[in-house]
């Protein structure tokens, strides 16, 4: 039984007498078998572990049939938990009351690999594929001066063809009309298409920054 | 203090007008047909004579209103702001006229580039995106324009 649980390297996790591995300010133990770090708890349908959180300290796991004995496992470094592989000792005050708070990852929301091809938004990241927050934003990036300089350009030609010139020429006029009026709405389609992209797309990654690395 | 009429700049005659409608009509009809012969030919789109001729027309049906922006536009160009609000006003107009006409058209072929329900989107994104572009390109085209008077002054 001690050869199991001397692996923990959580020594609270040896007193089945403790709750919340003797650090109640910190940690939340409903059921006295998963010792939770944060207040996010929600209801779940195993009976072993009727709630969940984002945050889990330690876990009851169940009993091995050959030897009978249930063990507490650290999950992760967490408050009132050293990290695993530190060089805390039994007795010793820094692994009793050792309190540092390590950064836990949030759960991410995918990134949309393979969406239904819907839209012009969710066709342009099926192409594309992106792994990470930066993809989407230097994508982002490039749509929007693209399209803001196709516009610019556009609209340049036609008030140089037709607004301005004296006296008025209307072959000029024409052309720049014929060329520079579906040019320029395609850059305004481009821009309109950016802002779309990154209200669907890169600012919901960028909110889950990190992670997906 | 009211200028005459002799004073005033002529913005744009009618032969010019309806020259400008005419070359920008024949430049349609290149497009439509181009575009028919490549979908009936590449991309094996039952594309019907009647279904360009509608299209045709109504691209061509926004000339005369490009004719009547660009002239309207015109008659302010000695005047910075006024000049800078028409031109960006009639470029938003032609864009969203434009973009109407091959939505339409473009459904009339069976095809369907642009859907008719995105284009209230399309036309908020020209006022949001296109309207700034334009007015600051219509002010620097303004202000680096060499027109007669500067010619000679220089």
């Amino acid at each position: 039984m001690v050869t199991d649980r001397s692996e923990n390297t959580n020594f609270q996790s040896l007193n089945r007498y403790a709750y919340a591995l003797n650090n109640p300010a910190s940690n939340n133990d409903p059921s006295g078998l998963k010792t939770c770090a944060d207040d996010t708890m929600t209801a779940d349908t195993d009976p072993l572990h009727p709630y969940t959180c984002v945050d889990v300290v330690a876990q009851y796991e169940p009993p091995d049939p050959s030897t009978n004995v249930g063990v507490l496992t650290p999950q992760a470094s967490g408050p009132g938990m050293p990290a695993s592989g530190s060089s805390a000792t039994i007795g010793s005050a820094a692994a009793q009351t050792h309190t540092s708070q390590q950064p836990q990852k949030k759960p991410c929301t995918p990134l949309p690999h393979d969406p239904p091809l819907k839209g012009v938004d969710t066709t342009i990241a099926a192409f594309f594929r992106f792994t990470h927050p930066l993809e989407t934003l230097r994508l982002n990036t490039i749509m929007f001066v693209t399209g803001g300089a196709t516009a610019a350009t556009a609209a340049g030609a036609i008030a140089l063809a037709c607004f301005v010139p004296e006296p008025a020429e209307p072959l000029a006029c024409a052309a720049g009309v014929i060329g520079g009026v579906p040019t320029y709405a395609g850059g305004v389609f481009l821009l309109k298409q950016s802002a779309s992209f990154f209200k669907n797309y890169t600012l919901p990654a960028i909110k889950d920054w990190g992670c997906h690395e | 203090m009211n200028r005459s009429a002799e004073d005033k700049p002529i913005a744009m005659t009618f032969r010019q007008a309806l020259l400008f409608v005419m070359y920008y009509a024949i430049g349609q009809a290149i497009i439509v047909v181009l575009v028919g012969l490549v979908l009936s030919h590449l991309a094996g789109a039952g594309i019907t004579w009647k279904g360009l001729l509608l299209a045709f027309a109504l691209l061509a049906s926004c000339g005369p209103v490009f004719a009547v922006l660009i002239y309207w536009s015109r008659a302010s160009r000695s005047r910075l702001w006024p000049f800078m609000i028409r031109s960006g006003l009639s470029m938003c107009t032609m864009a969203i006229l434009y973009v109407s006409a091959v939505t339409l058209g473009s459904r009339r072929l069976g095809l369907s580039f642009i859907s008719p329900a995105a284009l209230p989107g399309y036309f908020a994104a020209v006022i949001v995106f296109g309207l700034p572009i334009s007015l600051l390109t219509a002010y620097f085209v303004w202000r680096w324009r060499i027109d007669p008077e500067r010619r000679q002054s220089s």
